[in-house]
């Protein structure tokens, strides 16, 4: 379960949060929507303690997270393989997860060599291979088109069944794809 | 591949001509030796035991000062990037050191070092602001988001380094390396004719000027410049080797 109370955040003189209050269940999946520079990313970092909060609280108790980042963040001189495996990724469970999102011939590739949905593909078969309660998604099908939309949230439903999502998405359909709750941001 | 080779001959021919028109137009031994004079003075010099002993330790003495500085000025170049205090109390150490010409610290270092040792100070010292300064800015270059997404998936900080800021920084480390070889050369034999080392080639050059003998000052210099070719092309080799095994 991962408990936000009370939570406060600004940059700079930019307020963000002020005494914002959250609470994922354990197997919830959610939708975090909103208006741009609402906050959401934001929110995504306070959860994985990339930032820090001001005031409040934010209890993770103890989950592991993975996490669909909006860029790719593959690194460019590791294949689709190594960069799972340098997270902590099973190679096993990522050659399914591959094979499930249609890109079981990247496995040695460099990601220079891919196209950009592929590169997406492999970003989330990344984020799945390693063991995790919680996925964060941020806009995890952007240049992912249409045909392949459908086998890449299948198989996020497929390897999180009983886990926890946190997405976020400008696409309400996605949302209805990995049957995510909305949960509207708005200072 | 037959045909680079050729053109690469056409062009040494094309230069030698001109430097036989030069010496033919000046007409004068002590300014301008002919080719044919300066390798008959090369085939003097490779007679004696003691310009191969000069090579050598020339060589040595030069590799052993760039290896120093390619090591402190990572290391530091490391540091730098990880305390900003231990970047901001060293940044005008390093700034000093770009900026002072080398024939000032050779002047100064005269006095602090023994005459063997000086060549290997002077080599270093011009390499260490190089790397340091590629390592800084290179580390500080790499996009923090990959930072982040390592510390999502709690990866220590050692293999934060190694697995992801090393592969970053190596391309721009290797390239600087190989730039700084070609000063650390030609800073160590100007140190060494100036403070005139046993056995170095610098002062094999001192003496031969001291004698008037242009023909083996031309000779030496085109050893030197043969040399320094000669190292540079192997470190490319090197950094050509590494960056194809990390960069597919």
């Amino acid at each position: 379960m991962i408990n936000i109370s009370n939570l406060t955040f600004s940059y700079d003189d930019k307020n963000i949060f002020s005494d914002f209050s959250l609470e994922i269940k354990s197997g919830e999946k959610i939708w975090l929507s909103g208006p741009s520079g609402c906050g959401k990313t934001t929110l995504i970092k306070l959860i994985l303690g990339l930032l820090k909060p001001q005031k409040g609280e934010i209890n993770t108790s103890g989950t592991t997270t993975s996490v669909v980042f909006q860029e790719n963040l593959l690194l460019p001189f590791y294949t689709v393989m190594q960069n799972i495996e340098l997270v902590g990724g099973n190679a096993k469970k990522a050659k399914k997860i591959l094979a499930s999102l249609d890109i079981a011939e990247t496995e040695n590739l460099y990601p220079a060599s891919l196209s950009g949905g592929m590169k997406r593909r492999a970003a989330i078969a990344r984020a799945l291979a390693v063991e995790f309660d919680t996925l964060v998604l941020d806009e995890p099908f952007n240049g992912i088109d249409e045909k392949n939309l459908q086998s890449a949230t299948e198989c996020i439903k497929k390897f999180t069944a009983d886990k926890t999502i946190i997405l976020i998405t400008h696409n309400p359909e996605e949302a209805r794809l990995l049957n995510a709750k909305k949960v509207e941001i708005n200072n | 591949m037959i045909k680079k080779i050729l053109k690469g001959a056409a062009i040494l021919l094309l230069w030698l001509l001109i430097w036989q028109a030069a010496a033919m137009i000046i007409n004068d031994i002590f300014l301008i030796p002919t080719p044919l004079e300066t390798l008959k003075a090369l085939f003097v010099l490779g007679q004696t035991g003691q310009f191969y002993l000069a090579v050598l330790k020339s060589l040595l003495r030069i590799i052993l000062g760039f290896t120093l500085g390619v090591l402190v000025g990572f290391l530091g170049g490391v540091a730098a990037d990880k305390f900003s205090l231990f970047n901001d109390i060293t940044s005008p150490a390093i700034q000093v050191i770009k900026a002072v010409p080398v024939a000032s610290f050779i002047i100064l270092a005269f006095f602090w070092f023994k005459s063997d040792e000086l060549p290997i100070f002077i080599a270093f010292l011009m390499v260490l602001p190089m790397v340091w300064s590629a390592t800084l800015s290179a580390l500080s270059g790499i996009d923090k988001k990959y930072i982040e997404m390592a510390r999502v998936y709690k990866l220590s900080t050692a293999r934060i380094f190694f697995k992801i800021k090393m592969p970053f920084i190596t391309p721009t480390l290797l390239t600087t390396c190989l730039t700084a070889l070609g000063f650390a050369w030609k800073s160590g034999i100007a140190a060494e004719i100036i403070c005139r080392p046993q056995m170095a080639l610098g002062t094999l050059l001192n003496d031969h000027k001291n004698y008037f003998d242009m023909p083996s000052v031309f000779a030496l210099t085109v050893v030197v410049a043969v040399l320094s070719i000669i190292l540079e092309i192997v470190l490319k080799q090197a950094v050509r080797r590494v960056l194809n095994d990390k960069h597919q």
